[in-house]
């Protein structure tokens, strides 16, 4: 039974009298415990797959399945405790929020969740990543490196089952990106997660389990 | 310059630009309208100077006038193309000859000649000469309601009973009515006498009009009487010295109200400065390509200038546009406030003057954020990083003129250097002030760290970068502080005159009782009261040595019975006489009140604070002039006097014998309480026992006092409208100034699992903090400012409503959150995929 699944999904927009087929009938399974990468070059549609995957954007046709349960249609409220519980983000640009200090923003998914918790398991991962001395610092204080490092315990801290990281290493230099991934894929050992990887670098692919190659919003032949 | 560059700028950020344009628009509506209703009220008071007066000089005394004023008006009175018309004011009780109805009237008995200039409009409409005949009263719509009369019917006053023949509609010399304790009624002066009114001592304003076929003779005239005329007593003034005293309130009025037009436009101008900050921001990486491309700062600088004033332009057509229609609106907002002529009308003038204000209110105050753009490097821009806050040359110099253009603006409306100086002065200690008090709060609530997660978000979105925080708590703090300081000002006002007079104190004045009709009154009344009696005299000399001439003081009457009042020696004093010391005295020098009582001399007990006119001795002789008649008198003790707290005795600074003065000219007065419902009655069978005494109704008069200042207040809080909704507009520039970074949060929230509620919740306590700050700032100084004024100006016990000023605190909290969460509702309604989207390079 996989954990995620896409049937049939077709993304268009319209811009102007354009029709543009971002996405055309994608289908896809990845399983528990899976490293995936969505690997393309840019345009090819990947960061919108995951958007689709993930439910924060929703596909112009075509269902996508989390756990078995279907997400496609469900409201942004709906989807709140999904994000919340089962899923963790991890993005190209970190998306920290500006004005919560670096132990407060991975606090933050358990402290929604109500969990009494929060603030030793966010010392525990801060900890974990090295980064605990800067657990007080604000996001404009951080390095890059340090920053991706901070969304990996915040997309962490609620132990969630699958992990979307769209172009971690994207912002980052060489060195930090060899410590970043080789972060991700330990973690991923650790905690069983699911790791969906969109990226472009065919280097980092290979370190996955998969590769689901998008081509113009198609899937390609995959590689494993 | 790039037209098309401009076009989009204006067209591109809808909500920035309308704020922005709304600012300009509130600037011009309120000094506009500020400015029209003014021009319009004075112009309606001094279109015709002669009209206000009813003559080219006016003789005006509250004492008859003496013997050589008097001839030398019979004088004028026979020369060719001179008149003297003679008026004589008083309040008087008249009643129903029918039966019980009685009412407290404000009687102008008038010589043939009255008005020489402007007329009393008539409703009949035929000329008021014709009217006013012997035996026939003019009187106001208003005395015919309260006593349910109707012309043709006769009413009585004094001993005489005359038919109501017209209803007056206006009077030229006092265009409104608001101060008049009852309606008018006009009696030709030919039945003066048959009324019995004045008698010995009693109160009436004695007026003599004249009218002057020459012009150029006026001052000479004018000189040629106020030489002979007592100078304490009578006022001579011709139609271009006179300024009533209507005229100095309307004066004053217009002056409060246009120092709150200068404080909504420093409101409104941080309106201006901070939306175009927000729409600055939203160009910052259109304006980082055109540097990027080779734009110099000059070129980028004059394109956004030209976009501020086009946006301007606009906001002034349509603030000149909404200050006519107010106009319109004024008679029915406070009609019945204003004198009756008045025209709303904006002058060429005006108008001319609000598009100057306009290029100069946006000139000045788009100066900081426009001139910043030099210091916008494109890279902090494409690095999404913000220059780091510094106070530069391009701050302090529009500090600099912001400051000066109030200034200006403050000194253009008041004419008055030192009023101006206080007034800026005045305001940048409050602003200085409410920003010390603002920092401090701040930086207290930054240091707390709340258990519950939405309010430690929303206390962190106060922090949040680029976020306004100080300047919108400032900027609601000091507008709020001006309207809490009116409203808690109104209620003392309203408390201590009209709601906390006590039931069982005197509430019925008897004035001019004469002395032989004490014993009657006192029947009257059926139980004891204390009769006051009262001699209008002047100081000539002490110890031989006269008074050095000067001018009395403002009142021109006895100031010594105030005891905070400094006293003037040329001042007319009431004397009063009496035996014993008042509860409320104690001796400060002598054994007693009169130690040596036996003493042919008369004997006089001085009040402690007329040492500060003169350093009164035991011993000391004082010459009084009463009413032409010389009394010596040898001061006999000093006393001290506190005021009681209802206010009722009078304080007097001389008091003497009976025997000293009991054949002097003199009033009687008394005081009484009389149930509120038994007034009518016990005024009804008074004044049909003595008409020549007035009853003065306090409850009656706090009611017409209160809804005076409910008036004023009105206005006043009209006017102070137009800076709260300059905070407003403030609130909602800096939700868009901080637009993106609220996206973003709201984005994080739900991406990491939020609800909308919670987002929700966290943008509404941020203005719940932001409120509850503001408007208890505002408290805080409205609280000492209204007890400062309460207690040092009106020297009255200060209230500080506690419960009320909580209530207006929870309003205002309301009204901060729901327009900051109106304003954020696009912002809770975007997508996180679209803004993420936005962000992402793929």
């Amino acid at each position: 039974m996989p954990i995620l699944s896409a049937k049939n999904i077709v993304k268009s927009y319209t811009i102007g009298d354009r029709k543009l087929d971002v996405l055309q009938d994608v289908s896809l399974d990845i399983h528990s415990g899976e490293v995936v990468a969505i690997v393309g070059s840019s345009g090819s549609g990947k960061t919108t797959l995951l958007g689709m995957l993930s439910g924060l954007d929703q596909p112009t046709s075509g269902r996508i399945l989390i756990e078995s349960e279907d997400i496609t249609d469900k409201g942004e409220d709906d989807l709140a405790p999904v994000r919340n519980r089962t899923i963790g983000f991890i993005f190209q640009s970190f998306h920290l929020v500006p004005s919560l200090t670096a132990i407060e923003n991975v606090m933050f998914p358990a402290e929604i969740g109500n969990d009494p918790q929060a603030r030793r398991k966010a010392e525990q991962l801060l900890r974990r990543v090295g980064i605990w001395e800067r657990a007080d610092n604000y996001p404009h204080q951080l390095s890059g490196g340090e920053k991706q490092r901070v969304a990996i315990c915040r997309a962490l801290i609620n132990e969630p089952k699958i992990i979307f990281a769209d172009e971690p290493t994207g912002n980052l230099d060489s060195k930090n990106s060899r410590e970043i991934l080789d972060l991700l894929f330990e973690l991923h050992r650790e905690k069983k997660t699911t790791l969906v990887l969109v990226t472009h670098n065919m280097e980092i692919a290979g370190l996955t389990d998969r590769t689901i190659p998008l081509q113009d919003g198609r899937i390609g032949a995959e590689t494993v | 310059m790039h037209l098309r560059f401009i076009f989009r700028q204006v067209t591109s950020s809808p909500r920035q630009t309308g704020v922005f344009v709304a600012c300009v628009v509130l600037s011009i509506v309120t000094l506009v309208s500020i400015g029209g209703f003014g021009e319009s009220v004075n112009r309606a008071l001094l279109k015709d100077a002669r009209r206000l007066l009813a003559g080219d000089i006016i003789v005006q005394s509250r004492f008859p006038f003496e013997p050589a004023l008097e001839d030398a008006l019979e004088d004028l009175a026979t020369q060719p193309g001179i008149s003297v018309a003679r008026t004589y004011e008083f309040i008087t009780i008249v009643g129903d000859p029918r039966g019980d109805e009685t009412l407290l009237s404000e009687l102008k008995v008038v010589e043939p000649g009255y008005p020489f200039y402007g007329e009393v409009a008539l409703q009949s409409g035929a000329p008021f000469s014709e009217v006013l005949r012997p035996g026939r009263v003019a009187v106001g719509q208003n005395l015919l309601d309260r006593m349910g009369l109707a012309l043709g019917d006769r009413i009585r006053i004094g001993g005489e009973t005359f038919e109501i023949a017209d209803i007056v509609l206006g009077e030229p010399d006092q265009p409104v009515d608001f101060f008049s304790l009852g309606p008018r009624i006009f009696l030709s002066a030919s039945d003066l006498v048959a009324t019995g009114l004045i008698q010995q001592g009693s109160r009436v304003f004695y007026k003599a009009l004249i009218l002057v076929s020459d012009d150029r003779a006026v001052d000479a005239i004018a000189g040629e009487l106020a030489e002979v005329a007592d100078p304490v007593q009578v006022d001579v003034d011709t139609f271009l010295t006179n300024q009533s005293s209507l005229q100095r309130f309307y004066e004053d009025f217009l002056t409060f109200l246009r120092l709150i037009g200068i404080f909504t436009l420093m409101l409104a101008g941080l309106g201006i400065q901070s939306s175009l900050t927000a729409l600055i921001r939203e160009r910052e990486e259109t304006i980082a390509i055109m540097r990027t491309l080779g734009a110099t700062g000059r070129f980028v600088i004059i394109q956004f200038y030209t976009v501020a004033h086009a946006l301007g332009a606009l906001g002034t057509l349509v603030g000149l546009a909404l200050a006519i229609l107010l106009q319109l609106v004024f008679p029915f907002l406070f009609g019945p406030f204003l004198p009756p002529q008045v025209e709303f009308v904006i002058s060429p003038t005006s108008i001319g003057e609000g598009i100057l204000l306009g290029i100069f209110v946006v000139s000045v105050f788009t100066f900081l954020p426009i001139n910043r753009l030099r210091a916008l490097k494109p890279r902090y821009i494409f690095q999404k990083q913000s220059p780091a806050a510094s106070f530069g040359k391009v701050e302090s110099l529009a500090q600099g003129m912001i400051l000066v253009f109030l200034a200006a603006m403050t000194y253009r409306y008041l004419q008055n250097a030192e009023r101006t100086a206080y007034f800026s002065a005045g305001i940048v200690v409050l602003v200085l002030v409410v920003t010390l008090l603002g920092q401090g709060a701040l930086k207290f609530l930054q240091r707390r760290r709340l258990r519950r997660l939405d309010a430690r978000q929303a206390l962190r979105g106060l922090f949040r970068p680029r976020n306004a925080t100080l300047a919108i708590i400032v900027t609601l703090s000091t507008s709020l502080s001006v309207l809490f300081t009116i409203y808690l000002v109104q209620r003392n006002l309203d408390a201590s005159f009209v709601q906390a007079y006590p039931a069982d104190a005197p509430n019925v004045f008897l004035l001019d009782i004469q002395p032989d009709q004490r014993q009657g009154v006192r029947e009257f009344i059926g139980e004891a009261v204390e009769f006051t009696p009262l001699v209008s005299a002047r100081i000539r000399s002490i110890n031989g040595q006269p008074i050095p001439p000067g001018e009395s003081s403002e009142a021109g009457f006895d100031r010594g019975r105030d005891p905070d009042a400094a006293p003037n020696l040329n001042d007319v004093f009431s004397l009063t006489y009496r035996s014993e010391l008042n509860e409320n005295e104690t001796l400060v020098t002598g054994d007693a009140l009169f130690p040596r009582d036996g003493a042919e001399i008369a004997q006089v007990s001085v009040l402690q604070s007329l040492l500060e006119a003169h350093p009164f001795q035991i011993g000391d002789q004082i010459e009084f002039d009463i009413q032409g008649v010389r009394l010596m008198a040898e001061v006999a003790s000093i006393r001290a006097a506190v005021r009681e707290a209802e206010g009722f005795a009078p304080l007097f600074s001389f008091v003497l014998r009976e025997q000293d003065l009991l054949a002097a000219p003199q009033t009687i007065v008394t005081a009484v309480n009389v149930s509120r419902e038994n007034v009518p009655q016990f005024q009804n069978d008074l004044v049909r026992r003595y008409p020549n005494i007035t009853v003065i109704d306090i409850g009656a008069t706090l009611d017409t006092l209160a809804a005076l200042v409910a008036d004023i207040t009105t206005i006043i809080r009209f006017f102070t409208l137009f800076s709260l909704i300059a905070g407003v507009l403030i609130i909602i520039s800096s939700v868009l100034a901080t637009r993106f970074a609220r996206i973003q949060e709201a984005v994080y929230f739900k991406v990491l699992g939020a609800r909308k509620r919670f987002v929700l919740r966290v943008f509404a306590l941020e203005n719940v903090f932001l409120g509850l700050l503001s408007a208890a700032l505002a408290l805080v100084l409205s609280q000492a400012a209204a007890g400062i004024l309460i207690t040092q100006f009106f020297e009255l016990d200060f209230r500080p409503f506690i419960g009320s000023s909580l209530l207006v605190m929870a309003g205002t909290v309301i009204l901060v959150t729901t327009v900051g969460l109106l304003a954020s509702v696009s912002i809770l309604q975007k997508k996180p995929i679209t803004f993420m989207r936005e962000q992402t390079v793929e």
